[in-house]
């Protein structure tokens, strides 16, 4: 049912590259388990060097660039899938669960500099929508378009704690912007299930934002 | 941050016989009963003039009302009566030192159906003891009372859970909790195993219980073993019923239900109950022969032992790690407008560049 309306999403945004891929056809893709941890350290990945208000700003004006560039809208997760297209990156969906173990991780970045997010089969659309912001997080910034790569790039979620956080600052900031998370706060209270509708994400989400924005206010 | 870990106590009073009673006591039901007595009413006031309309009426609706009961009212009405008698025992109980409490704080988690379900965080083993004895003592008490021939009769069950190693609590919409595992699948499906005026407990129970000294006893029947959808990868789990009391009682109301079962059978022969540490070293030899992977540990209560298995203390340290990649990255790095400015610029490049090339390329579908 999940799947099913995730892909109808898919297909409603036109998204012809998500599809579903097995591990045999991940190999096919060159989706590698060697060295996930070590080529995070090859020359084209590197930590960001801002803080983390800094990526509130990345967010930010990205989102406003993307919505002025993407008119219609259906959903966050279409919203997603749009960019992701203009961006020339594809989103599939593993047919394993555990495909992290396997493949090291759900960002891929092709020797040719075109990507896939994969998505867990068992994740819910309001995860999924973290996720591929988090994954673009680390598009954006962890990788150097500028250097050209030799091998495939696959980021490893268990790689470094703080590409892993500044991946979710980013995540985070680009699905629940900061003013408009504050604006929502006053309107819904702590009625989380409302504020994790709003912004199309998981109440866990929302909580930990709220968490962190909390942490920054004077 | 080290995550924090508790034990609940579950305990679930089941309405039993109210789906016969849905069928018997319904609004239907109701119309039915109506229209026979309209029509006797209508042939009164033809018969009768003199009698008012109103007062034919009165008399009519007096009847209906003595005769008809909705199915709703009888359940509000038993959840209440339970829980006013539970909460009673709970009150004149004498705690034991160190132990305090406010009965009335004592309410019920929710509802699920003809289900009323508490949900209580343990302490210490007395605690568990207070209010498994007097739930057992309640039940007992609220079916005693029942008067023979009646439809209805009360089942309880009783299990523990602990968070968040084997069993989580999760959050759903409108700023509420729930309880899923593992122990709450058990608990669950432990209902179907017991008949009313009975209590049924989890094997885990009677390991806690058994620690516990008292004058008190709760006294256990081992009355046999079931296999459980989906638990224990289908090995069969052991059923123990318990009471307050050593000595066998019965419970000859089946609520129209056909209950007649092993368990009742084992429950009602000639061997007696026995206090739950009797139980110790069948339970230890059965968790050893249960698939590591299950994760059945011997039930701690960490408030009041202050130690844990070594693996469940190492999950919590994972699990607090795994907490921590949620958090913005305390050790906050200067300002770099500079990457800032890159990055956007970057990336608004390229999709500008491909927006460029997308408009110059031939569209692949209009071959000609």
């Amino acid at each position: 049912m999940r799947d099913n309306a995730r892909n109808s999403n898919a297909a409603s945004c036109s998204l012809s590259k998500s599809r579903r891929v097995d591990s045999k056809e991940r190999s096919t893709l060159n989706i590698t388990n060697q060295g996930n941890a070590l080529n995070i350290d090859c020359l084209a990945v590197k930590e960001f060097t801002g803080s983390i208000n800094d990526i509130e700003e990345i967010a930010t004006r990205l989102l406003e660039y993307f919505k002025s560039k993407i008119n219609v809208v259906t959903s966050q997760y279409h919203f997603l899938c749009e960019i992701v297209n203009k961006l020339k990156g594809s989103i599939v969906v593993s047919n394993n669960p555990f495909f992290y173990e396997e493949d090291g991780g759900s960002l891929l970045i092709k020797k040719d500099k075109s990507f896939i997010i994969t998505l867990s089969p068992i994740t819910s659309p309001l995860r999924d929508n973290f996720t591929i912001a988090h994954e673009l997080g680390h598009y954006f910034l962890h990788y150097d378009q500028d250097i050209d790569i030799k091998e495939d790039i696959v980021f490893a979620r268990y790689g470094r704690d703080l590409y892993e956080r500044q991946a979710n600052c980013f995540a985070a900031s680009f699905l629940m912007p900061k003013d408009d998370f504050i604006k929502a706060k006053k309107e819904y209270g702590n009625d989380y299930s409302a504020l994790a509708t709003r912004f199309e994400v998981s109440e866990t989400t929302v909580r930990i934002r709220e968490r962190n924005i909390n942490s920054f206010l004077p | 941050m080290i995550l924090s870990s508790e034990i609940r106590l579950f305990l679930s009073v089941d309405i039993s016989g109210s789906t016969i009673l849905k069928s018997i006591y319904n609004h239907s039901t109701l119309l039915s009963k109506y229209k026979s007595r309209r029509a006797s009413a209508d042939l009164v006031k033809i018969l009768f003039p003199n009698i008012s309309g109103e007062q034919v009426d009165s008399i009519l609706y007096k009847g209906l009302k003595d005769e008809c009961s909705d199915w709703a009212a009888v359940i509000e009405e038993h959840f209440h009566g339970f829980h006013q008698m539970f909460e009673k025992k709970l009150k004149e109980y004498k705690l034991p030192k160190g132990l305090s409490f406010d009965s009335k704080n004592i309410l019920p988690w929710k509802s699920i159906g003809d289900e009323l379900i508490y949900s209580i965080k343990l302490n210490n083993a007395g605690s568990l003891h207070v209010f498994l004895y007097n739930f057992i003592s309640a039940i007992e008490e609220y079916n005693s009372r029942l008067k023979q021939g009646n439809q209805i009769g009360m089942k309880g069950t009783a299990w523990t859970a602990g968070f968040p190693v084997r069993n989580r609590i999760i959050n759903i919409p409108g700023n509420q909790k729930d309880y899923l595992g593992p122990d709450m699948d058990i608990g669950f499906k432990l209902k179907s195993c017991v008949k009313a005026g009975f209590v049924v407990v989890c094997m885990n129970i009677v390991d806690l219980v058994g620690r516990f000294e008292t004058t008190n006893q709760i006294y256990i029947k081992h009355v046999g073993w079931d296999v459980l959808k989906d638990v224990w990868k289908g090995k069969p789990y052991p059923i123990f019923w318990a009471s307050h009391s050593k000595d066998i009682h019965r419970n000859e109301n089946n609520c129209g239900e056909t209950f007649i079962s092993k368990f009742t059978e084992k429950w009602l022969d000639e061997a007696s109950l026995q206090e739950a540490k009797h139980f110790k070293e069948q339970i230890d030899q059965i968790r050893v022969n249960l698939p590591y992977d299950l994760g059945e540990v011997t039930p701690y209560i960490f408030d009041e032992e202050k130690k844990r298995p070594d693996d469940h203390e190492l999950i919590l340290q994972i699990l607090a790690k795994l907490d921590d990649l949620n958090k913005t990255y305390e050790d906050d790095k200067p300002s770099d407008k500079e990457k800032v400015d890159k990055i956007v610029k970057d990336i608004t490049d390229k999709i500008e560049k491909n927006i460029e090339i997308e408009s110059i390329s031939p569209d692949p579908d209009n071959k000609q």
